[in-house]
């Protein structure tokens, strides 16, 4: 019994080629952009001038290159940065930047990703990278009033005194003033920013009680860290007209004058400072009237609302959002397809389309701005299951090599394994192997089994939910059925899925 | 390498997917089957070549398993002790090569129901 015997090539062979193809084609014009998933690929995502730009901005800003700018290229001080990164974050240290590097990169740099932290802390403490990472975040969280660019020694103690400082004020739990705590205790806070919204909605009573005791509560550290995380989640929900810094924006409002009959000062409405225009934007969109009120009380109210967002996040509305999000953008195609266009790789795509999605299920702000957030949403989420496809057919490929070369990876000269013709194999070892080098091959055998599986499940899905792909994909908007699939397939793989794929890819890259 | 391609080199790699094959064997493997300028790679040629002559050259079969698609299973046990290191390593390989059957054939079945 053959494969060709199982498998006419009208069926599956067909269909998940035509789907390769098209993904091929979809990344050549443009229509999605992907993370490279090989070196080659790498060259030619960087010719993208957008993403170069923001890649050296991070890697900048992380302390991993002195320049802020540079060529239209990849230059040999590039790829040095990426190395170092790679080095401090404890990857592969290849010089270019796939998936494992750029998620490296995001986790530290980004505020999206709930990151899981211990993975860069080791029995010394803070790996080199989370350090520059931790200074960074308190920078931007107003913390430290520091220098936007990390290095090696820019975080200390009294660094994180100060964030211990803010947790106790926003009662987080574990965290008590003037006590020992690690550093490790302080630092998984930081990177996960719907706790930090969840606790400052929490201690709203506890925050008005110190704010009350302040005659100037706009010096006080808590109040700028209020201020500078409030400006981050907005930032990540798509509004724009802010710009996070670090510094606190002033949340003010001064009544307008203007002269009325006879020479007389009349009142003319309110003139409102940036940040506040923004708050009265968010509680329109809220649908809620935002009531004056002294500035720390307007932000703490603002995280009650921003908390209400993060409800109803579980896994049976997610899978509701995508069947969601392809009815909402089917209703709008021409207009999405325009602002699709307008949505490059980088720009804000990396950033808080899970925040953006939470806040397109709740409230509905101006048309113009639904579309804009609407392709935001349906493009990242488009582009995570590219990715996981194109990761897919590349482990069922390296899956294959098992069956498909003469010698299985991983073997060496105290235990080989060799496949000769059809499903036969031949297992050698040599009298002077441990069962150490035993062990060892066994599991790497192991890992690639589960990552060969791994790809087959997925693939699987993939042909379940591209089914109405498989025919070429054309046209001005031809290419929605085969975006509609990868958005779709989110549901047919599991965050278990994803991970496995993310650790099988790493684990072959090493093989 | 496009999906095409690998599914090509799949069907030319493995002709027949109705039985599986294991033959396991040990010795001086480090010795005398050193590729070319002893730089730790494996003469996979030299390798076979030893393990198709009799018993008395540089490696000895002691494990060997045959299963049909049809549940027949023929077992080969060497003469002696059999080290348990050397029975893991057979049983994985056994194991593994089931599992990448049993998966290539749901894969492409289970498309064909759908179809």
């Amino acid at each position: 019994m053959s494969l060709d015997t199982l498998a006419p090539t009208s069926s599956l062979i067909d269909g998940l080629t035509i789907i390769d193809t098209d993904l091929d084609h979809a990344a050549i014009d443009g229509v999605i952009s992907p993370l490279a998933e090989t070196s080659d690929r790498f060259l030619g995502v960087t010719s993208d001038p957008e993403f170069l730009k923001i890649l050296r901005d991070r890697l900048y800003r992380m302390g991993y290159l002195t320049k802020r700018r540079g060529p239209d290229s990849v230059d040999a001080a590039l790829t040095q940065g990426i190395k170092k990164l790679q080095q401090e974050a404890q990857l592969t240290v290849d010089g270019w930047i796939g998936s494992q590097t750029w998620n490296a990169l995001q986790e530290l740099f980004a505020f999206e990703p709930s990151t899981a932290v211990e993975r860069w802390i080791d029995q010394s403490g803070l790996t080199s990278a989370l350090r520059r990472a931790v200074y960074l975040r308190l920078v931007s969280f107003g913390v430290i009033d520091g220098s936007a660019r990390a290095t090696a020694n820019s975080l200390s103690d009294e660094h994180l005194r100060q964030w211990q400082d803010i947790l106790v004020m926003i009662q987080a739990p574990g965290i008590e003033k003037e006590t020992d705590c690690t550093a490790a205790d302080l630092v998984r806070y930081l990177f996960d920013l719907d706790k930090l919204t969840q606790l400052v909605s929490a201690a709203a009573e506890n925050l008005g009680r110190y704010f009350d005791t302040l005659d100037q509560a706009e010096d006080s550290p808590c109040y700028r860290f209020l201020n500078c995380l409030l400006q981050i989640e907005l930032w990540l929900l798509g509004y724009e007209a802010i710009k996070p810094d670090g510094k606190t924006l002033t949340i003010s409002r001064k009544r307008r004058r203007r002269a009325g009959a006879r020479g007389k000062s009349i009142s003319g409405g309110y003139q409102y400072s940036q940040f506040y225009k923004v708050l009265r934007q968010f509680w329109r969109d809220h649908r809620e009237p935002l009531e004056h009120a002294r500035s720390d009380q307007i932000m703490v109210a603002a995280f009650h609302s921003l908390a209400e967002l993060q409800q109803d996040h579980s896994e049976s509305a997610e899978k509701n959002s995508v069947t969601d999000l392809i009815a909402q953008v089917e209703n709008q195609q021409g207009a999405v397809q325009e602002q699709w266009k307008n949505q490059s790789l980088m720009s804000r795509l990396w950033d808080g389309a899970k925040r953006v999605w939470r806040f397109l299920r709740k409230f509905i702000g101006g048309a113009i701005e639904k579309i804009k957030l609407l392709a935001r949403a349906a493009r990242q989420m488009a582009s995570d299951s590219f990715s996981v496809v194109r990761r897919t057919f590349k482990l069922f490929a390296d899956g294959c090599r098992f069956v498909c070369q003469k010698e299985v990876p991983g073997s060496n000269l105290s235990i080989a394994m060799s496949h000769q013709a059809d499903f036969d194999f031949q297992v050698f070892m040599d009298d002077t192997a441990t069962s150490s080098q035993q062990s060892q091959f066994l599991n790497g055998l192991t890992r690639q089994l589960l990552a060969f599986r791994a790809s087959i499940r997925l693939l699987r899905a993939l042909f379940s939910a591209a089914m109405d792909v498989v025919s070429f994909v054309s046209g001005p908007w031809g290419w929605w059925r085969l975006i509609r699939s990868l958005i779709a397939w989110k549901n047919f793989y599991s965050d278990e899925d994803r991970a496995l794929i993310e650790s099988a890819y790493g684990q072959y890259t090493s093989v | 390498m496009s999906f095409k391609d690998v599914v090509n080199s799949l069907s030319s790699a493995v002709g027949d997917l109705s039985s599986l094959s294991v033959e396991t064997y040990t010795g001086k493997i480090t010795a005398d089957i050193k590729g070319a300028e002893g730089k730790g790679m494996i003469d996979w040629d030299k390798l076979v070549n030893e393990a198709k002559k009799d018993a008395g050259g540089v490696v000895n079969l002691q494990l060997a398993s045959k299963f049909n698609i049809d549940g027949d299973a023929t077992l080969f046990i060497a003469e002696g002790e059999i080290a348990n290191d050397v029975r893991i390593a057979h049983d994985s390989a056994v194991q593994a090569g089931q599992a990448v059957r049993a998966d290539l054939m749901d894969l492409v079945s289970d498309s064909i129901k759908k179809l």
